[in-house]
């Protein structure tokens, strides 16, 4: 029975969750009631996860690992479920009917997500992976007007099954050259064997799948698309709860080689491409969301700075720059949800006047660039510090200045936000914006995590060291 | 280095008073501007107070750093919250403490948007004064992004003239600098061995390799280099400063610019004296070109702004020039030479804002004969002129002396080179006083008001300072002495 | 080196009183009293006069005197250097203090009168303070860099009160260019004082005078100091070839032209050399630049003197033109003759400004043939002075000027090379024509017939009570000064036995036995000279027009000044406005900020080409996928 306590979370989400809402899509549409029963349903589910934090076990004929890293990215991935239910609250981009249907498929991608990050064999991360990219096709095509939802969901399909095809190959060069894709196996087979080219082939293709979550370079191009074609809350989902899964994965499968100079430096290359193109191309968007996009994608080549040095340190600061990841991408598009009328699109140029029109919504999103862009004393600039370090511990210097100057460029952007939302007067005088006020206490919440955190980084860097121990 | 801890945290207690201020002025209503001015000034009187006391109270026979607290923050990263004060760091304090409180002052007469400009000038001087404070350097790099990034919003929404482009270019520019200064502290902190940010550790000699100081030293040097102004790094503090609202233009020329020169005595030449024995020559032609170039284009500007943002180039010039000299003289005079400019740019934004906010032009040929209209405005603006070309007797006189007897016993032609801008500096300097104080009265200026008893403080404290400081510079020279001393291992020859 | 003995504490009480209280009053008019006029000028009147007194008793009670007495206390110290602050009584400073002290305080008395009514009354007292402390500490330096920096300080009040009047454009132009052109002198001589500290370890100038550098330095090096540190003479004593500032500091109230510009300040270049005299002497080849030097203003400044037509220029080039004199007699070796002649021009140029002033304050022009018709012949008292003060620039005896001249014409004729004597002799000469020329002018006027009788001068003498008080006031320093200038010839041996008592060791003066013919023949010349004026100007039917006007072109390039203004407005428009500063400027904008801008415009289109990239077609971006990934593993499989 331990066993089963120990995929807690999981049971959870999947009947509980899962079950409710695959009743409601099949009685008759009633949004609120939807609303309600799913933030309630989530609320309950994260306080179950936060309450599994330190079990343990394996489950599944030992292809599902339950240890405290897994379970401090299943209680990440929960709040990243209630918070992206939160944004539904009027859920404009989604026919009213299918909201119960939208529910049921955040509830499955996060269930999946979170079997994604026990998941030992790589046969299950593999099946886990795809159920959760499934949700999300189906999700993304959700979007109002349809037609424009589907063409967008086509898009993120095809490359997403491209990259499904190459982490395939790269699994099955895997188990034809060690007779296994068990996780702890691999890890005593693995060191050894990266000489061989196509071992490591084999990792970096598989590797691949996870560029595609993390949408990193080459497999980043669905991101400004999707972003900018799917509900803003589903928009958000995929920038908050899929990256930190995906980077969960990252961690866990790197950490399978061992030490590898070679496949540092192939992923060294990846990061500096991702995150220059990252940046350089958010320069020149006009939609909140592309540009926020290719942020996600210039973060993604940060992380993977701290997962190429391949040390517990490197594997602690990604695990807390997944955190970071989570409350700053939300925090932006909370104020973009809440800023966006009838579910629309918002451009940068919309956010004008914001600083007049709601100051909290102004300050909370003025923080959490700030603290994308790594500016002290916020959780963005301690989560950049512990990864550089890492780096830097490991002789990554260079890749570490670049990193830096990419900051740098990153800053012209989210200072054009900034100024958009401090400085430019709205052409038409804005009503104030009716925040309710949870949504200002969630703002001021925010804004306050973002910078305590920043301050007082101790038990949250003390945590995800103990996380990583258990990687081995 | 000995340390003295304290029995109150007199440091912290200005950092404290600095963000109870911020809090108090986020919670108050928009509308209140008096209440929310008010409060302003008493905080920011409070951490006057305590740089005053801190600087009288430090014990000058014992030296080493006073006033220390420590408090372990991140142990697993070897990150302190540590903060003492040194015969460096107090005439710092002691400067920002003067600037921030005369800058408030400055700004009585604000009336948009109240509550936010002082808010982030809140923030930015508790970052400046942590900084001056540090000791530990991931406190030390917090502290100096949190002093840069409210200066985006502050020039972008109280600026004048081409303000948004010079916020952009001030912001990105000043980060790219920190972009270099990160790597450099992590990699001296990953280097040592010794995974802690506590700069005492990392002092020990013989903690990096003759490279790795080398190497680090060229890190901070331009990054920190960036925010002081080094010659041909500068071109963003011009523009800064004349699109900055008064306040903002003192405390940035003030005191900001101060940062960057800290930065490079107390991280890169504390950290890697090898490496600043190696780059001193560049620094030292680069801060001579600074010199010299910043006087000859300070001569042909038209706008008034511009006219003291090039002297800061060419006074910050100095400071360059006193660090790359390797001497204690040089050290003093640099360290004198910050606070003095500090001040004297601060009295002269302060003017040239009243003027500015008065006759709504910055532009020397339009102005004229403002001594008959605003005769006290315009003897502020003469004394911080004259205190600029470095007349006896006022404070950045000592200083200047300090840096080329320094100087010129080092590099005899820079030295000579340096000396000479100095013609040129009172050119231009009393170029610009008689093109606005003096000759005939005009008719379009007469109506307008001269300074009042309540806006005449802020500047009647710096003139104070700077009067008083170069009758005495001894009370600054013996203060800088405690530090320079035990830098350079005494006395030289 | 003759060591220094510490004052007793009545000579500490005098000095320190002498020094500080014109300080005192600078800061109480400034700060408090601005506002009440007639009480600021009676603080610095009340504060120099008391340092009057206290130089009198101190010149008195130490006028046998045979060790210096200096006393120091420390103002700064940074590493090995020790700036200190304190007196060095000697017989040098002992003099200059008297007759810096003497003449502030007669200016300003004089100034009650020829300031009653100008707005800045009580600022202008101000000024004379700051000058007066600035002044008295500087003669009084033990060391050279206090002394540097009131000579600094000295050169700001300068600023302050040329520029006094600022709403005339051409005064505050005219104190810049003081301060501009004094500037460049003195960082020439803050750069001497630098090598000067660095060969010697400290600027004690009894230890700079000692004479024991040549052991350890190379002449050269001392040359080079000695050299530079005459810069800082050359401009501020208003040499050649800085000499322009000196004329346009006339825009200056009047008063201040006499204390500062020809009595006290302008002389502290010669004091500063006679100071550092046995310091200078060490180099041969530096005295000979300096004679160079000082014969070269003194004859320009005079051929400038000869078609001035404003009255205070005449007497400004005169200042320079004397200014050079004394310095051909320091560097020919005469100091006691240098200094005894500053004394005594110190006396008459102040005399002759003062007289001036009348005549501008009552006639309200500057022109001296404007004054001569307008009557100035009838201002009794300051004509009569005028008279007595010009006749001792020309050295007849027996005024003050007649020995002072002597002995420098004495010196130069020691020299070797006749070539300077014989120019000191035509200076002689150049100098009764100048001086006469303009007594003339005023004493005898042509009268044009547009010119309508004066009225002011009436006014002076049966107009209203406050002119006639003011010009009472006047009057009383005028008496005074011609006083001094009548005896002051006669104290010339004790005066000089006075200034070699302890510098005899240092000073190796070969005792000036000058040639019996010499003294008939200056003042021959200079009789020669005033005839000549007399001729001109003089008599009854003379043109008034000089021999120098008669040829355009000398008579233009003398008007001009050499066109040496010329050369330095050339000189600044061309090479640093027009040259490096226009070079720099554009450097700044064009280079360095061009760059940074390319630099961030090149950044955004690099983004909007990405950006397109990024717009490819569906086919493009999955082939880019699996060739990334194709090299990938190529990467691997050869790696």
């Amino acid at each position: 029975m331990v066993g089963w306590t120990a995929f807690g979370p999981e049971l959870y989400t999947c009947f509980v969750l899962g079950g409710v809402f695959l009743v409601f899509s099949l009685l008759p549409a009633n949004p609120r009631r939807d609303y309600v029963t799913a933030m309630a349903l989530a609320a309950v589910g994260l306080g179950i996860s936060i309450a599994g934090l330190h079990l343990t076990g394996d489950l599944f004929a030992d292809t599902y690992h339950v240890d405290l890293f897994s379970q401090i990215f299943k209680i990440m991935l929960a709040l990243g479920l209630l918070l992206a239910i939160y944004l539904c609250e009027h859920l404009r981009g989604i026919a009213p009917r299918r909201h119960a249907e939208t529910y049921l498929l955040l509830t499955v991608c996060t269930l999946a997500m979170m079997m994604m990050v026990s998941a030992v064999n790589l046969l299950t991360l593999y099946v886990a992976l795809e159920l959760s990219s499934y949700s999300l096709y189906v999700l993304v095509s959700f979007r109002q007007p349809r037609t424009g939802g589907v063409r967008t969901a086509v898009r993120y399909f095809l490359i997403g099954a491209s990259a499904s095809a190459v982490m395939l190959f790269g699994l099955a060069l895997l188990y034809g050259s060690c007779g296994t894709l068990d996780a702890a196996t691999l890890m005593t087979l693995l060191p050894a064997a990266m000489g061989r080219p196509e071992v490591i082939t084999g990792l970096t293709l598989t590797l691949g799948g996870i560029f595609f979550k993390l949408a990193l370079f080459p497999f980043h191009f669905w991101a400004p698309d999707v972003y900018e074609g799917a509900a803003n809350p589903v928009a958000a989902y995929i920038a908050t709860a899929s990256k930190v899964a995906a980077i969960a994965v990252l961690i866990r499968l790197v950490a399978l080689g061992g030490q590898n100079v070679l496949l540092a430096r192939a992923l060294a290359v990846i990061a500096v491409i991702t995150m220059t193109a990252g940046n350089l191309t958010a320069i020149v968007q006009q939609d909140l969301k592309r540009m926020l996009a290719y942020s996600s994608i210039a973060q993604g080549g940060y992380v993977l700075i701290g997962i190429l040095s391949m040390t517990p340190a490197g594997y602690a600061s990604t695990t807390f720059y997944a955190l970071v990841v989570l409350l700053l991408k939300f925090s932006c598009f909370f104020v973009l949800v809440k800023v966006a009328a009838g579910g629309r699109n918002v451009a940068i140029d919309d956010l004008a006047g914001l600083h007049s029109s709601s100051p909290i919504l102004a300050l909370l999103l003025m923080m959490a660039l700030f603290a994308l862009a790594g500016i002290p004393p916020t959780i963005g600039f301690t989560g950049k510090l512990l990864l550089f370090t890492a780096a830097v511990q490991r002789g990554y210097f260079v890749l570490v200045l670049i990193a830096m100057f990419n900051v740098v460029i990153s800053l012209y952007y989210y200072l054009r936000v900034i100024h958009a939302a401090y400085l430019r007067k709205p052409p038409r005088a804005l009503p104030a914006l009716n925040l309710a006020l949870r949504d200002r206490l969630l703002a001021g919440v925010l804004v306050t995590f973002t910078v305590a955190a920043g301050i007082f980084p101790a038990p949250l860097i003390a945590l995800a060291e103990a996380a990583v121990r258990v990687l081995g | 280095m000995p340390i003295a801890y304290a029995g109150f945290p007199f440091l912290s207690a200005i950092l404290l008073s600095c963000v109870i201020g911020l809090v108090t002025i986020l919670f108050m209503p928009a509308a209140q501007h008096r209440r929310i001015k008010m409060v302003s000034a008493v905080c920011s009187g409070i951490t006057l107070v305590i740089s005053i006391y801190l600087f009288l109270a430090y014990d000058k026979s014992a030296g080493g750093l006073q006033f220390a607290e420590r408090i372990a923050w991140v142990p697993s990263l070897g990150i302190s919250y540590f903060n003492a004060a040194d015969g460096f760091s107090l005439p710092m304090l002691l400067l920002t403490g003067i600037v921030f409180f005369t800058a408030v002052l400055t700004m009585w007469e604000l009336e948009t948007r109240v509550k936010e400009f002082f808010a982030l000038v809140f923030l930015l001087v508790a970052g400046v004064f942590g900084l001056f404070m540090a000791q530990d350097l991931f406190f030390l790099f917090v502290w100096f992004d949190v002093s840069l990034f409210p200066m985006y919003l502050l020039i972008a929404v109280w600026g004048s003239t081409r303000k948004e482009y010079a916020a952009m270019k001030l912001t990105l520019y000043l980060l790219a600098g920190s972009a270099l200064i990160l790597p450099g502290i992590i990699y001296l902190v990953v280097k040592s061995g010794l995974s802690t940010f506590d700069m005492l550790a990392l002092m020990q000699p013989g903690t990096f390799t003759p490279f790795q100081q080398k190497l680090a030293f060229l890190l901070f040097f331009i990054g920190f280099g960036i925010l002081a102004g080094v010659w041909p790094l500068h071109t963003w503090s011009p523009v800064g400063h004349v699109a900055a609202p008064t306040a903002v233009s003192m405390i940035h020329a003030g005191v900001l610019m101060k940062i960057g020169a800290f930065g490079i005595l107390r991280v890169g030449i504390y950290l890697c004296p090898l490496g600043w024995q190696y780059w001193a020559p560049l620094m030292a032609l680069l801060a001579t070109v600074g010199i010299v170039y910043g006087v000859f284009v300070g001569l042909a500007q038209t706008d008034l702004k511009y006219v003291i943002g090039y002297s800061s180039v060419s006074h910050m010039g100095i400071v360059g020039l006193g660090l790359s000299t390797l001497t204690i003289d040089g050290l003093n005079g640099a360290v004198f030479q910050m606070f003095a400019h500090g001040v004297m740019t601060a009295l002269f934004f302060s003017s040239v804002g009243y003027i500015y906010d008065r006759t709504h032009t910055k532009a020397i040929a339009e102005l004229g004969g403002l001594s008959h209209s605003m005769p006290r405005a315009a003897s502020f603006m003469i004394l911080a002129a004259l205190a600029g070309i470095g007349v006896p007797c006022l404070a950045s006189f000592w200083a200047e002396l300090m840096v080329f007897i320094a100087a010129f016993k080092v590099y005899p032609l820079y030295g000579t080179l340096a000396v000479c801008a100095l013609v040129v500096s009172a050119l231009f300097m009393l170029r610009v006083v008689q093109r606005t104080c003096y000759g005939p009265p005009r008719s379009r200026y007469a109506q307008l008001p001269d300074v009042s008893f309540k806006l005449g403080i802020p500047r009647i404290i710096l003139a104070t300072v700077i009067i008083t400081f170069g009758f005495f510079p001894s009370l600054m020279y013996t203060m800088i002495q405690t530090a320079s001393l035990p830098l350079m291992g005494g006395l030289p020859w | 080196m003759t060591i220094p003995v510490p004052p007793d504490t009545l000579t500490l009480t005098a000095a320190l009183l002498a020094v500080l209280l014109p300080l005192l009053s600078f800061g109480m008019i400034m700060l408090v009293f601005r506002h009440r006029r007639r009480l600021c000028a009676r603080i610095s009147i009340g504060a120099v006069s008391v340092s009057l007194l206290c130089a009198l008793f101190l010149l008195i009670d130490h006028w046998h005197l045979n060790t210096p007495i200096r006393h120091t206390a420390t103002w700064m110290v940074s590493g090995r250097i020790t700036v200190s602050v304190g007196f060095l009584l000697d017989p040098i400073s002992l003099l200059m203090l008297t007759i810096v002290a003497a003449i502030s305080f007669l200016v300003q008395v004089y100034s009650l009168g020829y300031m009653a009514h100008d707005p800045g009354f009580s600022r202008y007292y101000g000024f004379m303070s700051l000058f007066a402390w600035a002044m008295l500490c500087l003669v009084i330096s033990p060391n050279l860099l206090q002394l540097y920096i009131f000579w600094e300080l000295v050169g700001l009040s300068s600023y302050l009160l040329i520029g006094f009047w600022y709403q005339k454009f051409s005064a505050s132009t005219a104190g810049k260019k003081a301060f501009v052109m004094t500037r460049l002198g003195d960082v020439a001589f803050f750069l001497g004082l630098l090598l000067v500290l660095f060969n010697l370890g400290n600027l004690d100038i009894l230890e700079m005078n000692a004479g024991r550098m040549p052991l350890n330095i190379p002449p050269a090096t001392i040359t080079l100091a000695a050299v530079l540190i005459f810069g800082g003479i050359i401009g501020k004593s208003a040499q050649f070839p800085l000499l322009t500032w000196l004329p346009d500091a006339m825009e200056g109230p009047t008063p201040v032209s006499a204390l500062l510009h020809s009595a006290t300040m302008v002389a502290a270049g010669v004091f500063l050399f006679g100071r550092l005299f046995p310091f200078f002497s060490q180099s041969s080849g530096a005295m000979t630049f300096f004679l160079f030097t000082g014969t070269t203003s003194m004859l320009l400044a005079a051929t400038m003197a000869m078609v001035s037509r404003d009255i205070k220029q005449v007497w400004a080039y005169s200042t320079i033109s004397q200014l050079g004199f004394m310095i051909m007699g320091l560097s020919a070796g005469g100091y006691a003759a240098g200094i005894f002649h500053l004394t005594t021009h110190a006396g008459f140029k102040a005399l002759l400004f003062l007289c001036s002033g009348v005549f501008i304050h009552i006639f309200e022009t500057n022109d001296m043939f404007a004054i001569g018709r307008a009557g100035g012949r009838r201002l009794k008292v300051p004509m009569a002075c005028m008279a007595i003060a010009a006749a001792a620039l020309a050295g007849l005896p027996p005024f003050s000027g007649f020995f002072s001249k002597e002995a420098i014409m004495g010196q130069l004729a020691q020299m070797a090379n006749p070539l300077w004597l014989a120019a000191g002799l035509l200076g002689a000469f150049l100098t009764a024509y100048y001086a006469f020329r303009l007594i003339f002018v005023i004493l005898f006027p042509r009268r044009d017939d547009t010119d309508r009788p004066p009225q002011n001068a009436h006014a002076a003498h049966a107009g209203n009570d406050g002119h006639r008080r003011a010009y009472r006031q006047m009057a009383v320093p005028l008496i005074v000064l011609a006083t001094v200038t009548l005896v002051l010839g006669w104290g010339q041996a004790g005066l000089e036995a006075f200034l070699m008592r302890t510098a005899a060791s240092v000073v190796h003066t070969a005792e000036a036995h000058p040639a019996a013919w010499l003294p008939y023949t200056a003042l021959g010349l200079a009789l020669a000279g005033i005839l000549l004026a007399w001729v001109e100007f003089g008599r009854r039917r003379a043109a008034q027009i000089g021999f120098v006007e008669r040829m355009p072109r000398v008579h233009r390039l003398f008007a001009e000044r050499w066109y040496l203004d010329h050369f330095y407005r050339r000189f600044l428009e061309r090479i640093i406005y027009g040259g490096i500063s226009a070079l720099c400027t554009r450097n700044d904008r064009r280079v360095i900020d061009g760059g940074l801008d390319a630099l961030g415009r090149s950044t955004v289109a690099a983004s909007r080409r990405l950006s397109l990239l990024h717009d490819a077609a569906l086919q493009a971006r999955m082939m880019l996928i699996f060739v990334v990934m194709a090299l990938l593993s190529l990467y691997f499989l050869f790696a």
